[in-house]
């Protein structure tokens, strides 16, 4: 092993990928396209790829290498982010894409990227790192890694490493099955699982205003915190990808995984050290502490949801029966809450409100933690509505649009009389740091070249999150739900409402 | 929206009334046009000193972008070079609309200027207006100024002092002036230096790769090219050329040579090349881009000119001492 980079200024030099090659698996589809091209575009751009690159695309679609170059630019161009694309770069980094047509299921596609990793290493010095990235169906994740590994392909001169899209299987068991797949052939410290929220500034803003700051962390336990709401809403509909999510549904497509991870990100406790598997730890412990619900809980605890037709202004929606490629009939969630209890000493008796859902009024993220009431109020008198139980400190972590943090207290009002009412303290992520934030996958993708797996799942969390969920999933699956029960445009059934009413909480309205 | 104090009414709570008054202006004018409100954003306190006008309109140029990243209360001093200019100041708001908000984002900037004989007025002027319990760091853009005696007190209160030892008349002197602040205790950086770390931050790249990592040992020698209106003597040699070639002793035990290659009326660094036996990589700086070369593997890398903007804003993104720079100034 060669010693330290004696060049290396940790101070004033960004993150930067070591040489190596990535092997995409689904190079025609949308999230090549649209995402990671243009991330790895951007990563070149600001020179934190190194000129010992290389990038192998494959799709069954026949290609040569110049026809994918000439496809990637398009994309690139297309979907690039708050950056210019600047054609002489563009040609530099285009030298090192390359294209293998050839099927998943034909062990020829692997020994052919075989050889041409053989060939980078030494035309392009890569030194032997190659990192696998799964965009394909998730039916092919076990297939591409078994076939991955009898290529010997899993071990090489450098590190090989494979990072796999979500869904992490579609159940506990489909989870556990793939995980027993996939580790035939690679380690788990070679597995990267990706969940982009984990890669969203916002989200890994939560870990530096929790633990970076010493006034939080001291109320940040059930003495203080009364309960939290954690809110995903699309205004949306499924877009085109109606016979995927018809299949999926809100709490797979959501709850188990992202908002899984932003609720462990909230519940989970200080790590030691940010270390990839210290700041997992906490984060599998966390979700191991979620309550497990029996069925009869299940249906006080969780309220599934599928949006009915509705014209929003001068819009007509139509209902999620009617999408393309759904069936007129589905039993599909397109909305899901859920209130989740973490069974230890901080959080004892403090309920978790999870909701995601599709056509609801906008588009937003974010976590409302929302505080006990002061024990007393010496002004209920004066001013009567300002410290009833409808107007408590919240502290909002605001994930989008408008990422940033308000902390909502009461103030006097300007007179002579002590009248209170509430006011919001704000900040702002793009005011107080203009500077251009990274895209999840930028981040994630230079993460997983630089082996830092701190923002990437683990087995144990995928599992944790999936044994959580799996009971409302047996409940949900065995049962006839009268859909659509709510309109689009609206928030969410009125069960949803209920469901909180019954704890005394209500939705705030986002 | 500016607010202007009278000559004989320069004081710091006059300066801090009329900041007031300067929000307060803001927020009635705002409410009538029935937007979403100004949103004051304060990180530190950002003084920096100038001479002349011409240099006054570009510092209010960098200063207005570097707001959309370190919002600070900005104090400017300004030296007149008309004495009966006597002493005057003005408060002003820079403002900007975020793109897809509604909110107005407003900082505070005050503007203090001074003949040569009010010169040592400015420094306890600035101990009253800035702001509270925030990071206080002075860009000195003039040398004369950071030589002053008067702004020793200034000095004591910042976390940061910025300096560009490129814009000094002697190149040695301005080292020894830096060296002289950091044997005092100050946190002090210097643009010549920030200028180089993209440079920096290519080679370092080049050894990310283990392989290549590997050969440093059997590296003989390291060749820095510039370009530059003449050769130099050892005495006018320019900073940002110390720095780079400090830096590579620092990292390496190899001989590393300065090669004057073209004429350019600035001196700056326009490549640099690594050799050892088995071993050979470059940097070519053009335009806008640079050619990395290891062992005949090029790559073409975005390469921006970088402004003063630019500079300042990874030296405000850097809170403490920088050890390698520390290290490289000697």
């Amino acid at each position: 092993m060669a010693d330290a980079n004696p060049f290396n200024d940790p101070l004033r030099f960004e993150k930067r990928a070591p040489p190596c090659a990535v092997v995409i698996f689904g190079a025609n589809g949308d999230l090549t396209k649209r995402k990671l091209l243009p991330a790895l575009y951007r990563l070149a751009y600001e020179r934190r790829i190194p000129p010992s690159f290389a990038v192998i695309g494959n799709s069954r679609t026949a290609m040569s290498d110049d026809q994918f170059r000439e496809k990637m630019r398009e994309s690139v161009e297309k979907f690039l982010e708050d950056s210019p694309f600047e054609a002489d770069l563009w040609e530099s980094f285009a030298k090192n894409l390359f294209y293998i047509a050839g099927d998943l299921n034909d062990p020829k596609l692997y020994s052919e990227i075989s050889d041409k990793l053989a060939e980078i290493e030494k035309t392009h010095q890569t030194a032997g790192n190659v990192l696998f990235y799964l965009s394909t169906q998730p039916s092919y994740y076990g297939p591409v890694a078994n076939a991955l590994g009898a290529a010997d392909l899993q071990h090489g001169n450098g590190w090989r490493r494979i990072i796999i899209e979500k869904p992490f299987g579609h159940d506990l068991t489909s989870a556990r099955n793939l995980n027993d797949e996939i580790h035939q052939k690679f380690e788990e410290n070679q597995v990267y699982r990706i969940d982009h929220y984990l890669g969203k500034e916002t989200v890994q803003n939560i870990l530096a205003f929790r633990f970076g700051n010493g006034i939080f962390e001291p109320l940040w336990n059930r003495r203080y915190i009364n309960h939290v709401q954690i809110t995903a809403a699309e205004s949306i509909g499924v877009e085109g990808r109606g016979a995927y999510y018809q299949e999926a549904g809100a709490l797979r497509d959501m709850i188990q995984n992202h908002l899984a991870q932003v609720l462990a990100t909230i519940g989970m406790e200080p790590a030691a050290v940010f270390e990839a598997n210290a700041v997992r730890d906490e984060r599998a412990k966390f979700l191991r502490s979620l309550r497990i619900m029996k069925p009869d809980a299940v249906l006080k605890n969780a309220v599934a949801g599928q949006y009915g037709p509705a014209s929003i202004g001068t819009e007509e929606v139509v209902g999620f029966r009617q999408e393309p490629g759904v069936d007129p009939q589905a039993q599909t969630d397109t909305y899901a809450a859920v209130t989740f209890f973490a069974d230890n000493w901080r959080w004892a008796g403090v309920p978790f409100y999870i909701r995601t859902g599709k056509r609801l009024p906008k588009r937003v993220t974010d976590i409302a933690i929302q505080f006990n009431p002061a024990p007393h109020s010496p002004f209920a008198a004066a001013s009567p509505g300002a410290t009833a139980p409808g107007r408590p400190n919240l502290l909002i972590l605001r994930i989008q649009p408008e990422e940033g943090i308000s902390l909502r207290f009461v103030s006097k009002e300007p007179g002579s009389g002590m009248q209170l009412r509430p006011v919001s303290m704000d900040f702002n992520y793009g005011t107080s740091f203009g500077a251009r934030s990274p895209t999840a996958y930028e981040t994630l993708l230079l993460d997983a070249m630089a082996g830092d797996a701190t923002l990437y799942t683990r087995q144990d969390m995928v599992d944790a999150s999936w044994t959580v969920v799996q009971p409302i999933l047996e409940v949900w699956g065995n049962t006839k739900f009268d859909f659509p029960n709510y309109a689009a445009g609206t928030w969410g059934p009125k069960a949803s409402d209920d469901m909180l009413a019954q704890h005394g909480h209500t939705w705030r309205v986002p | 929206m500016t607010a202007s104090t009278k000559p004989e009414q320069i004081k710091p709570e006059k300066i801090l009334k009329d900041l007031q008054k300067l929000w307060s202006d803001l927020g009635k004018e705002d409410s009538r046009k029935g937007s979403a409100g100004v949103l004051r954003a304060c990180a530190m306190t950002l003084i920096a000193t100038v001479e002349g006008d011409a240099d006054a309109q570009s510092v209010g140029e960098t200063i207005a972008n570097l707001m959309h990243q370190h919002p600070s209360r900005v104090i400017v001093m300004r030296v007149n070079p008309d004495e009966t200019a006597g002493l005057d100041a003005r408060v002003f708001a820079q403002c900007w609309m975020p793109f897809g908000r509604r909110q107005q984002i407003c900082c505070e900037e005050i503007e203090i200027t001074a003949s040569q004989s009010r010169i040592a007025d400015l420094p306890k002027l600035v101990l009253g207006i800035m702001a509270p319990d925030l990071p206080v760091v002075l860009w000195c853009r003039s040398e004369k100024l950071c030589r002053d005696p008067a702004f020793q007190q200034l000095f004591e209160l910042t976390e940061k002092i910025i300096m560009d030892s490129s814009g000094f008349a002697d190149p040695l002197g301005a080292l020894n002036f830096i060296r002289g602040f950091i044997s005092g205790g100050r946190n002090v950086a210097d643009l010549a230096w920030t200028r180089l770390t993209h440079v920096r931050a290519t080679i370092s790249q080049i050894f990310e790769n283990e392989n290549t990592r590997a050969r440093l040992k059997t590296l003989e020698r390291v060749t820095i090219s510039y370009a530059g209106p003449t050769q130099f003597g050892l005495e006018t040699m320019p900073t940002c050329l110390y720095y780079l070639q400090a830096w590579f002793r620092d990292a390496l035990s190899v001989a590393v040579d300065l090669q004057h290659t073209d004429a350019r009326p600035n001196y700056e660094v326009s490549g640099i090349r690594l050799e050892g036996p088995a071993f050979v990589a470059s940097v070519e700086l053009q335009e806008s881009m640079a050619e990395v070369t290891v062992n005949q593997l090029s790559r073409r890398v975005s390469f921006p000119k970088l402004g003063d903007c630019d500079l300042l804003r990874e030296e405000l993104s850097i809170v403490g001492v920088d050890p390698i720079y520390r290290r490289c100034i000697g």
